[in-house]
């Protein structure tokens, strides 16, 4: 993990996809549990209007 | 918007809304802010293990990352630490300016810039401080956090949302 860390700041974008990618790795042989108590048909998402407003949050940043 | 734009958008909107509480209370001193800097950091990398344990447990069909779940999560574990150092002015500050970012998050949701009220804001806000102190019977942790936000969202942004009597529940 890089050292943003220890600075008082948000992580940057660039910072996140190296994390994310760290935990894809650790999570690469991940056995999950045998019946979570979850119905079919739940979805990730957000909506194309809260996209809009945390592109501006981003600002320069490219996503 | 891709999956790090999300994550990324959402931790720094929290950050900001954090940075504004802190100042509004005085707050500054280099001492707290390295406080604050440590915990947020790795609370945000706490919250981040657990959705990706989160999606490889359900089956969920992953579209893109949802931001108030994102967001949730890293306001609990937040507060879970600060307030597991003695810090719980720290925690209430990291709950409420929480609260603040996802309720920005509901106002943009179409179709208008409906969100949730104060009372209702310092109710959850209440809840998740019980949560973390001896009165947890009376409190919701991080998934209860996130389900107040989504089930808000999904009435608000839901074209054909019609009152259901409780007889048509299956609950």
């Amino acid at each position: 993990m890089s050292n943003f860390c220890q600075e008082y700041r948000p992580a940057t974008l660039s910072e996140v996809s190296g994390l994310l990618k760290d935990i894809d790795k650790q999570f690469a042989n991940f056995e999950p549990r045998q019946k979570p108590h979850a119905p079919d048909g739940l979805t990730n998402s957000t909506s194309p209007e809260v996209c809009s407003y945390l592109e501006t949050v981003l600002g320069g940043e490219q996503s | 918007m891709d999956n790090q734009g999300i994550v990324t958008a959402g931790q720094k909107d929290y950050f900001r809304n954090l940075d504004i509480w802190l100042k509004s209370q005085s707050l500054i001193d280099i001492d707290v802010r390295g406080l604050i800097a440590e915990h947020f950091h790795a609370a945000f990398v706490e919250a981040q293990i657990h959705h990706q344990k989160h999606i490889l447990e359900l089956p969920i069909d992953e579209k893109c990352r949802e931001v108030y779940k994102t967001v949730s999560w890293h306001v609990w574990y937040l507060a879970y630490r600060l307030h597991a150092r003695g810090e719980m002015e720290l925690a209430l500050g990291a709950i409420s300016s929480g609260l603040k970012t996802l309720n920005s998050f509901l106002l943009h949701e179409a179709p208008n810039d409906a969100c949730l009220d104060e009372p209702t804001l310092k109710l959850i806000g209440t809840m998740v401080a019980n949560e973390l102190e001896t009165l947890a019977d009376h409190g919701i942790a991080k998934n209860g956090l996130y389900l107040s936000f989504k089930a808000a969202r999904t009435m608000k942004s839901s074209r054909e949302f019609k009152v259901q009597s409780i007889q048509s529940s299956n609950f």
